[in-house]
C-alpha cells in the first residue's frame, strides 16, 4: 500500500510572470500534511498567484506544484482528494443552492448520495435553509459560506482557501473561523489571508511572501520567535533591566518606554518560553512593577512588518 | 470517475442553464414563432397551388427542376422531388440559419464563466476538456432540440392540410431534421471554440458573427467561382473553386444526395467540422489560465 505523503503540497522553484511582471520568483516551500498553513504577504506580494497555481488555476512559467505527490492539475488523481476555495469566483446565478452543490457532489464522483452530502455540507456550513435559493439571490456573507459548503463537499485530503474571511461581517467571519478551525486536523487546510491574527490563531505553519519571493517560512512559533523571544508589557517603567539581562539563558532584553514594552530574547539555557515567562515575571513583580501583558514572541503581524517593504 | 461521467454532468447542467435562462426562452419562443411563420408561408403557397389545381404529378416535376437547378444535380434534384416542397425549403433555409443561431445560444458558454471565474469550481473536479466537450454537446442537444420544434410545427400542418401522409411527414421531415442536427454539430463546436478564445462574452458574439459571415461569404463565393470555372475552365476561378471543402456549408451537396458513400462522406466531414473545433476549443482551455 502506498504511503502517505509527508508533504501535502511542495512547490518547486516556481516562477510566473504576467507580462513583464514578475509574480513568482522561483519560491520554494512545502506544506506538511495534516497541518494549516498560511499564505501571507501584502498586496502584490504574489500569494493569489501561489495559490492558484496550487489550485491548478495557473500555469507556472517554470517549476513544479505538487499536490499529495501529483501534479497539481492531474485533476483525474486529485478529484475529489484536492478542494478550494476561489476567492473571487462567483456563484452560477442561474442555479440554486441545492442545483449547484449537488453538481459540484456529481463532478467530484459521488454519483450516489450526492443530495445527502451536498445537504450536510450545507449544513456544515449553517445553510440549510437556503438549499433552494439561486446563488444569485445570496448575501456576500451567505455566497461565501455556500462556496464553503462546496469546498468542504466530500471528504478533501487538501483544503485551499483563499481569503476565506474577506469582506465579512466580523460576526460571519468568526463562524467561518469556526468552520475552517473544526476542519483543522481532518485535513490539510492552505489559507491565503490578509488577516494575519486570524492566521495566527488557526495555522500551524506558513510562508511569507513579499515581490513574489519567500521571505520567511516555517512554523509558527518559528516565524514568530515564540520559542525565542517574549514580551511583557507593564504599567511603568523604569525596569531592573540589569537583574533581567542577568537572568539565566536571557541573551538580550531591550525595554522601549514609550510602548511600556520590555522584549527579553533567550536561548535554551533559559528552558522553555514558559520558564523564561515565569522567570521574569518573578522579577518584575518581586520589584513591585504592575503586568499590563505577556505575550510569546512578537506576533506575526510584527514579524511580516519586519520582513515585508 | 470517467470524463464521459463529467461530460454527462456538465452537458446536463448546461441544457437546464440554457433552458432556464432568459435568452433560452426568448430563443425557444423565436424557434417556435419561426415555425409558426414558417406553416404560414407553407399554407399561403399550398393555398395557390390547390387553386391553380395543378396535378400531383405535375407538381412533383416542378419540384424536380426546382431541386435539379438549385444543387445542380439531376439525381439530387429526383431525390428530392418526393419530399414535399417546404420540407427542403426549410431545411435549405435552415442551412444559413442554424451558424446564427447556433452561435446566439452558445457563445457566452464558456467565456462567461471564464470572465466570471465560476469555471474554478469546476476545474478541481473535471477535466477542462470534459467541461469544454460538456458545453459542445449541451448547446448541439439543445438547437437540434429547438430546430426540432419549429420542424414539428411544419409537419403538424402538413399533415392537418393532408398535403402528405403521416409516413412522408415522418420520413422526409426526420431525415432533413437529422441533416441539419448534423450540421448543428460542425456550429456547436464552432460557437464553443469562439466562446473559449476570449473571456468577453460579447467580443465572442462579435467575433463568432465576424467568422460565421465569413464562412457564409467563403461559401457563396467559392460557389460563384465553381460557377465560373464551368464557363471557363481556363479561368483562374478554377484554382480557387477547391477552396469550397474548407467551408461547412458546401457539404449540403453531399448530404442531400441519394448516392450513400458521398452523405456518409458529408456527414463524416461535418461531424468531424464539429469534433475537430471543439477539439481546438479544449486545447485552448487546457493552456488557458483561468
Amino acid at each position: 500500500m502506498d504511503r502517505p505523503p509527508v508533504f501535502a503540497i511542495s512547490l518547486q522553484s516556481i516562477t510566473k510572470a504576467f507580462g513583464s511582471t514578475v509574480a513568482l520568483d522561483a519560491v520554494s516551500f512545502d506544506v506538511t500534511a495534516g497541518h494549516a498553513f498560511g499564505l501571507i504577504g501584502p498586496n502584490g506580494a504574489g500569494k493569489t498567484t501561489a495559490f492558484s497555481i496550487i489550485a491548478g488555476y495557473l500555469h507556472p512559467d517554470s517549476g513544479l506544484s505538487l499536490v499529495l505527490d501529483h501534479d497539481s492539475r492531474a485533476i483525474d488523481v486529485l478529484k475529489a482528494r484536492l478542494a478550494v476555495l476561489p476567492q473571487d469566483a462567483l456563484l452560477p446565478t442561474y442555479e440554486t443552492v441545492g442545483e449547484f452543490l449537488v453538481h459540484m457532489a456529481h463532478l467530484q464522483g459521488i454519483e450516489t448520495g450526492a443530495e445527502a452530502a451536498a445537504r450536510q455540507s450545507l449544513a456544515e456550513v449553517e445553510g440549510a435553509d437556503w438549499w433552494s435559493r439561486r446563488c444569485g439571490k445570496l448575501s456576500h456573507g451567505m455566497a461565501k459560506r455556500v462556496a464553503l459548503a462546496q469546498a468542504f463537499l466530500g471528504k478533501p485530503e487538501v483544503v485551499l482557501l483563499d481569503e476565506p474571511t474577506a469582506g465579512l461581517d466580523p460576526k460571519i467571519a468568526f463562524e467561518v473561523r469556526a468552520l475552517i478551525k473544526k476542519r483543522k486536523g481532518r485535513c490539510t487546510l492552505v489559507i491565503s489571508s490578509h488577516n494575519l491574527h486570524e492566521l495566527e490563531e488557526i495555522c500551524d505553519a506558513a510562508a511569507i511572501l513579499d515581490h513574489g519571493k519567500i521571505v520567511a517560512a516555517g512554523t509558527m512559533e518559528d516565524l514568530t520567535a515564540a520559542t525565542r523571544e517574549i514580551r511583557i508589557t507593564v504599567a511603568r517603567g523604569p525596569l531592573p533591566m540589569d537583574k533581567v539581562r542577568a537572568l539565566p539563558g536571557v541573551t538580550r532584553a531591550d525595554y522601549v518606554g514609550q510602548e511600556r514594552a520590555l522584549t527579553v530574547h533567550f536561548d535554551a539555557t533559559g528552558g522553555d518560553a514558559e520558564d523564561m515567562i515565569g522567570q521574569v515575571l518573578t522579577l518584575l513583580l518581586s520589584e513591585k512593577i504592575r503586568i499590563s501583558g505577556v505575550m510569546k514572541g512578537k506576533g506575526l503581524e510584527q514579524r511580516v512588518m519586519e520582513l515585508t517593504d | 470517475m470517467s470524463a464521459v461521467a463529467e461530460i454527462k454532468w456538465t452537458c446536463l447542467r448546461e441544457l437546464r442553464r440554457n433552458l432556464r435562462s432568459a435568452k433560452g426562452i426568448a430563443m425557444s419562443v423565436l424557434f417556435l414563432l419561426g415555425g409558426g411563420a414558417a406553416s404560414l408561408i407553407y399554407a399561403a403557397i399550398a393555398e395557390i397551388a390547390l387553386r391553380k389545381d395543378i396535378p400531383a404529378e405535375a407538381i412533383r416535376e416542378q419540384r424536380q427542376k426546382v431541386w435539379e437547378n438549385v444543387y445542380d444535380d439531376l439525381g439530387i434534384g429526383q431525390y428530392l422531388s418526393h419530399a414535399p416542397l417546404f420540407f427542403v425549403a426549410m431545411f435549405k433555409a435552415l442551412w444559413w440559419l442554424i451558424p446564427f443561431l447556433t452561435l446566439m445560444i452558445g457563445f457566452e458558454q464558456v467565456c462567461a464563466d471564464l470572465q466570471h471565474r465560476s469555471i474554478r469550481y469546476d476545474v478541481v473536479r473535471a477535466r477542462r476538456w470534459s467541461i469544454v466537450t460538456g458545453k459542445s454537446i449541451a448547446i448541439w442537444l439543445e438547437v437540434s432540440a429547438l430546430v426540432l420544434g419549429l420542424n414539428v410545427f411544419v409537419w403538424i400542418v402538413t399533415m392537418i392540410r393532408g398535403d402528405a401522409s403521416f409516413a412522408v411527414t415522418l420520413s422526409w421531415g426526420g431525415r432533413l431534421w437529422l441533416l441539419n442536427v448534423v450540421y448543428i454539430a460542425t456550429w456547436a463546436g464552432l460557437t464553443v471554440l469562439m466562446s473559449s478564445l476570449t473571456r468577453r462574452p460579447i467580443l465572442a458574439l462579435f467575433m463568432g458573427l465576424v467568422v460565421f459571415s465569413g464562412f457564409a461569404l467563403g461559401d457563396l463565393s467559392t460557389w460563384a467561382l465553381t460557377k465560373a470555372a464551368a464557363v471557363d475552365p481556363t479561368w483562374w476561378a478554377s484554382k480557387l473553386a477547391p477552396a469550397r471543402y474548407a467551408f461547412p456549408g458546401f457539404y449540403q451537396q453531399w448530404v442531400v444526395t441519394p448516392k450513400a458513400p458521398e452523405m456518409i462522406s458529408g456527414i463524416v466531414i461535418l461531424l468531424a467540422f464539429g469534433a475537430a473545433s471543439t477539439a481546438a476549443a479544449c486545447w485552448v482551455v487546457n493552456r488557458s489560465d483561468v
